[in-house]
């Protein structure tokens, strides 16, 4: 009985160990007909209300249901959607008066889509609820920043005039934090009860979510699917050429290759698979699909503590930078589609320079870089000063995250040989963000990424009234507890500089303080991914804050 | 794990296992001896013990050794009997490095949760009254705890390390033991060894620790045997959720868990920490039914 | 009678009481509030919004007012909001038991099918080769982990598939995870696909309530057919058809009815591993999903309602006793 146990098992071994992938039907053709599109997506939307929309999915979903005033394509560039044109200071549209400003905006005309046309009194009214504080909305950054919004040509009309109490440097990216409300749906609910706004049906039932966007919603099961129908001709997108998207929520990552791989969905969403399966998935696409890698806004990197007296010499934190091999992290594990990164913006920020002092992996500089901060290799290979301390490091990262872990281990085997000690200890991601690295307990090093945006700056990031401390409720992004004057005057600067040409000036120089200063070491750009099948045309692999991959839908086609 | 959360009230101990000294051990080692499962899963446990112990001898590589230009190379191929993983380490040397881990882990965890069991069943049983009230209502509570959710929140928060998986499985893995024990302590408290030593004037502690204990070892010892290949699973499954030993610390569960986004393309790197695992768990089963026969063949666990 | 199930059902309630307020107290104190994460997230988030939403969802309270409030609007039938999914709590506990007694009733009619058959036979037929080989398979089955099971089920069945090369066979692939193909029409197409999807999941979660069974059917009926009444009716000549199936197998079934009954609810809690592996969206997964990702309003749900499972299942288990063995009475 035992032998015949011990057959199967060799048997199975021999099995699983020689055995390959066969490719099975291919299905390149469209899984709904041609008039329809279907993509796997693995998070579902929380609510299609932009007030409360915190998921990714939710933009991505109704990027195809409202117009955005303001878009970026897939290259990043900005243009007018919802809006005759962006506001700019050469044409007075945009107008600085002291430290406040006002901005002059004209709508282009469109209908909500029970045929009511939207009007500034829907800009107003949205504002008026994102003001409320007993209205459940995260974000209030605009809000606060905004004195009053007004409506020159009547309540009807599609003339908004804009006033903001400070100067803020991207003002002209949207009229208002979230928008157009259809005040004519949403007002009753917004009476009935503020502070449960979020649980009301607009938002979560389809009969009475509207928008006017391209696309409307149908049916929204829940776990299931999102169904979205082009409305026909559209004034701002004409005519669309896929009538209907469906998303199908599929929240397991190696479900969603298995359904990529049998042609039963078209495409994966950004929001979908990780870079690793993204790799596998490729190299058994097979001419059915493309595998999309498009550098994006997330920027993996290590935090010094800069209360740590090792750390504080930057020729320490500088051995450490030479000391790792980044480019065969970026080369062998992520196949060259994950670049170094040696700044802390992404290459393509606007304020983005090559520029910048860069930390080739060269282990005996780094080691030249230890002696000459006083350090010398102990008996078990391990640097020490004079004091006897050895250069011995703790890093977090949130465990469970295999590719962090991955880089990890690099890290440890790679610091070693230049004689530096990594200890691994890593935490939830929810007590790595919601303790160590924003209270900053982490002992040396934390290993985390930045979503950056393309408006992202060094303010409160780089900025030294950025340090959370337990007085200003641990508020601010500046982890490291990075502190010097110049920087903190060029950040500044930078983020109420209105000029965009001078704005990406400062931000150039404020990243080449930071490569000089290493108050954290850039490691990797992540690369967003996605999936669709070769005959879907117009698909773009983008994943910007607000902009996914469906920022064009009315323009994609089957081939 | 989910092991059936089924205990029935421990039959009272056959005759013989109630005869304290030397005789009663030698007649359970001659029964131990004639099982032969269980003297194949004892064989195999002390072979896996050996590789554990002596596993940097034994393995060809260092555990943490990365190796990023041979990552994923199938078995039986080249310089890796088992191949090598996502970051080129040699499965071979981290399945001996991960058994260290799995087998003190089960052991510490076993020992740990039988020995609290062990106490709150002395207590329980020796002193009665409000007290066994108490502590066999927390008894209760925590049998009806879906322990595997509490198991799992507690590892999110102090999981990482071998000692608090120790220490959290332990703590909810108390229950059988304690109760057996009580009962066990409630039999013999009424008999006629027990009563002598309290009339002769002993002290407590020397009753519980002279008379009543020794005599209630065999389910104990039982119990404690069972319980390590239950830890061993537990542990498993919460470093697949990734709450358990994290890496790069090899456990045989983080290892299945961090191969199963690799079954694609490297499906051999999830069979050998599972078959361990199985391999494992079986010789302690097989062990610790062997066990309870030898030792006293109607103890029900 | 009545009143024993009376007074096991007034026990219940100190228990299930002391159970919330652990479980409430483990919940409440974990760190990584989902309101605090926000200002680790998010640049634009400033402590004045997160004071003004703890606010709102009555987080500044102090934790005994916290529980209080919990436990009336509980005892309501309000279980709150989830914060990740965004939904009421009562409707995604709803959703996911329908989703998961598809997977529990399946393994369990599974379980039982195979294992009272194999149990009586491996009894009735000591030391015969299928009693070796059943013995044995309810070790593998308490011994295997699961998500390894799981694993490589999905392997054989979802990615290598090797009998697909043979004629006839192409139709047995089945799908990795999941519950349902997307778009599949309702009716009849629904339901086969359905099944296409259980079958992994299910046998899996089977295996271990099978091989307890097993083992418990063949140990109750090795003890039933040696004791004095069977010796009888078989000494008094009856057939031994009429032996086991009138005397034996009624008398061992007692047991393995309460058995069976604890572990219903032993299924629904087993099933987190199952469902995580298969991405089945059932309670199990909710559970495993709301506490890593730190959902504490879903993790308290779920969590109290698997304890509460257990208690009713319970009393179930004992009532049960109470009224099929006529040995026991409860005055």
């Amino acid at each position: 009985m035992r032998a015949r146990w011990h057959h199967a098992v060799i048997l199975l071994a021999a099995a699983l160990t020689i055995s390959v992938w066969p490719a099975g039907v291919v299905q390149a053709q469209p899984a709904a007909g041609r008039d329809t599109v279907v993509i796997g997506i693995q998070q579902e939307p929380d609510f299609l209300n932009p007030l409360f929309a915190e998921m990714a999915a939710s933009v991505s979903v109704m990027d195809t249901i409202f117009v955005s005033d303001v878009e970026r394509d897939n290259t990043w560039k900005l243009f007018a959607q919802g809006v005759e044109s962006i506001p700019n200071l050469r044409d007075g549209t945009w107008k600085l008066d002291g430290d406040r400003m006002t901005l002059t905006w004209k709508l282009k005309a469109r209908n909500w889509h029970d045929g009511r046309p939207v009007t500034c009194a829907d800009y107003v009214f949205g504002h008026t609820v994102a003001r409320n504080v007993n209205v459940p909305v995260v974000v209030r950054d605009l809000t606060n920043r905004i004195a009053n919004v007004l409506c020159t040509q009547g309540a009807e009309g599609l003339d908004i005039q804009v006033n903001w109490k400070e100067r803020y440097a991207y003002a002209n990216l949207t009229i208002t934090e979230y928008g157009a409300l259809p005040r004519h749906v949403v007002e009753r609910y917004y009476r009935e009860n503020p502070s449960k706004l979020n649980e009301a049906p607009y938002g979560n039932d389809p009969k009475v979510t509207i928008g006017d966007g391209a696309y409307r919603l149908v049916e929204w099961r829940k776990g299931a699917s999102l169904t979205v129908e082009s409305v026909g001709t559209h004034p701002i997108f004409g005519t669309p050429r896929i009538r209907r998207i469906i998303w199908r929520f599929i929240p397991d990552t190696n479900a969603l290759v298995a359904n990529m791989l049998s042609g039963a969905i078209d495409a994966i969403s950004t929001i979908g698979i990780s870079f690793d399966q993204a790799v596998q998935l490729d190299r058994q696409s097979a001419g059915r699909f493309r595998v999309f890698f498009e550098p994006g806004l997330i920027w993996e990197h290590i935090d010094f503590n800069l209360d740590n007296p090792l750390l504080q010499d930057v020729r320490v934190r500088r051995a450490i930078a030479h000391g790792i091999n980044r480019e065969a992290i970026s080369q062998q594990l992520f196949e060259g589609k994950q670049p170094v990164s040696h700044t802390y913006l992404p290459p393509r920020h606007p304020g983005y320079t090559d520029n910048v002092q860069k930390y080739p992996y060269d282990p005996a500089r780094a080691r030249a870089l230890l002696q000459e901060a006083g350090f010398t290799p102990g008996p078990d290979g391990i640097m020490r000063n004079a004091a006897g301390q050895r250069l011995s490091f703790e890093i977090n990262t949130t465990a469970g995250n295999r590719v962090r872990e991955q880089v990890e281990q690099i890290i440890q085997q790679n610091l070693r040989e230049v004689g530096i000690e990594i200890v691994i200890q890593n935490f939830p991601a929810r007590v790595l963000f919601g303790e160590i690295t924003n209270q900053r307990k982490f002992k040396a090093l934390a290993m985390y990424a930045w979503v950056m945006s393309p408006t992202s700056d060094c303010d409160q990031l780089y900025t030294s009234d950025g340090i959370p401390t337990e007085a200003n409720g641990w508020a601010g992004q500046n982890y490291p507890g990075y502190k010097n004057p110049e920087m903190d005057r060029v950040c500044k600067a930078a983020s109420r500089e209105v000029d965009e040409a001078r704005r990406n000036q400062l931000l150039q120089q404020s990243a080449q303080i930071f490569a000089r200063d290493l108050p954290a070491l850039p490691l990797y750009v992540r690369a967003s991914v996605a999936a669709a099948k070769v005959g879907l045309q117009g698909f773009t692999a983008v994943q910007l804050s607000g902009t996914y991959e469906t920022w064009n839908v009315h323009r994609w086609f089957w081939q | 794990m989910a092991r059936p959360a089924v205990t029935l009230a421990p039959a009272a101990a056959a005759a013989e296992a109630a005869r304290p000294g030397e005789g009663y051990w030698q007649i359970a080692w001659r029964r131990l001896r004639r099982h032969r499962l269980a003297m194949g899963g004892l064989a195999v446990i002390a072979l896996l013990v050996l590789a554990a112990v002596f596993a940097p001898w034994i393995a060809p590589y260092r555990f943490e050794q990365i190796d990023l230009t041979n990552r994923f190379a199938p078995p039986f191929s080249g310089r890796h009997w088992l191949g090598t993983d996502d970051l080129g380490h040699d499965v071979f040397t981290r399945l001996l490095y991960a058994g260290r881990v799995s087998l003190v882990v089960g052991f510490a965890a076993a020992l740990s949760a039988v020995a609290l069991g062990t106490l709150v069943g002395v207590v329980a049983g020796y002193y009665g009254g409000l007290l066994d009230n108490v502590l066999m209502r927390l008894t209760d509570i925590v049998l009806t705890l879906p322990v595997f959710g509490v198991l799992l929140l507690l590892g999110r928060y102090f999981g990482g390390g071998i000692l608090p998986i120790v220490a959290i499985i332990g703590l909810f893995g108390w229950t059988v033991a304690a109760r057996l024990v009580r009962g066990e302590i409630l039999r013999l408290k009424t008999q006629d060894f027990a009563e002598a030593a309290r009339a002769l004037g002993a002290s407590e502690t020397r009753i519980i620790f002279r008379h009543l204990l020794p005599n209630a070892l065999a389910p104990i010892i039982v119990a404690a045997t069972l319980d390590v290949g239950g830890a061993i699973l537990t542990e498993a499954a919460l470093s697949y959720f990734g709450v358990g030993i994290q890496p790069p610390i090899p456990s045989w569960g983080n290892m299945l868990q961090n191969a199963q986004s690799y079954l694609w393309t490297a499906p051999w790197l999830a069979f050998w920490p599972g078959m361990m695992i199985f391999l494992t768990v079986l010789c302690f089963n097989f062990f610790g039914d062997g066990l309870r026969d030898a030792l006293d063949p109607r103890l029900k666990i | 009678m009545q009143r024993y199930v009376l007074r096991r059902i007034l026990q219940m309630i100190p228990i299930a009481l002391g159970i919330s307020v652990l479980l409430f107290t483990l919940l409440t104190l974990a760190p990584g509030d989902p309101v605090d994460l926000l200002i680790a997230s998010d640049p634009r988030v400033k402590p004045e919004d997160v004071a003004r939403l703890k606010r709102l969802y009555g987080l500044d309270q102090p934790i005994h007012v916290r529980y209080l409030k919990w436990l009336g609007r509980t005892l309501q039938g309000d279980l709150g909001f989830s914060r990740t999914y965004k939904e009421p709590v009562t409707n995604l506990l709803r959703d996911r038991i329908a989703n998961s007694l598809w997977l529990t009733v399946t393994a369990f009619v599974l379980a039982v099918v195979v294992a009272v058959p194999v149990g009586i036979y491996s009894a009735l037929h000591q030391y015969s080769v299928l009693d070796y080989l059943a013995t044995t398979f309810t070790f593998f089955g308490v011994s295997i982990p699961v998500f390894w099971f799981g694993i490589m089920a999905i392997y054989l069945f979802a990615v290598w598939h090797p009998w697909t090369a043979l004629p006839g066979l192409g139709w047995l692939v089945l799908p990795p995870g999941g519950i349902s193909t997307p778009g599949v029409p309702p009716g009849l197409p629904f339901v086969l696909d359905r099944l296409r999807y259980m079958i992994l999941p299910s046998v899996v979660l089977a295996l271990l309530s099978m091989a307890t069974y097993t083992r418990y059917t063949r140990s109750s009926m090795l003890e039933v057919i040696r004791q004095d009444y069977v010796r009888t009716a078989r000494a008094k000549g009856l057939a031994e058809r009429v032996v086991i199936n009138r005397h034996a197998l009624r008398n061992a079934l007692i047991p393995l009815v309460t058995i069976m009954a604890l572990s219903i609810a032993n299924l629904f809690a087993g099933a987190p591993i199952t469902e995580t592996v298969f991405a089945w969206p059932g309670v199990g997964r909710l559970l495993v999903e709301s506490v890593l990702n730190g959902d504490y309003v879903a993790a308290q749900a779920v969590l109290m309602f698997l304890a509460v499972l257990v208690l009713v299942f319970n009393l179930l288990a004992d009532v049960a006793y109470a009224a099929l063995d006529p040995r026991i009475r409860y005055d």
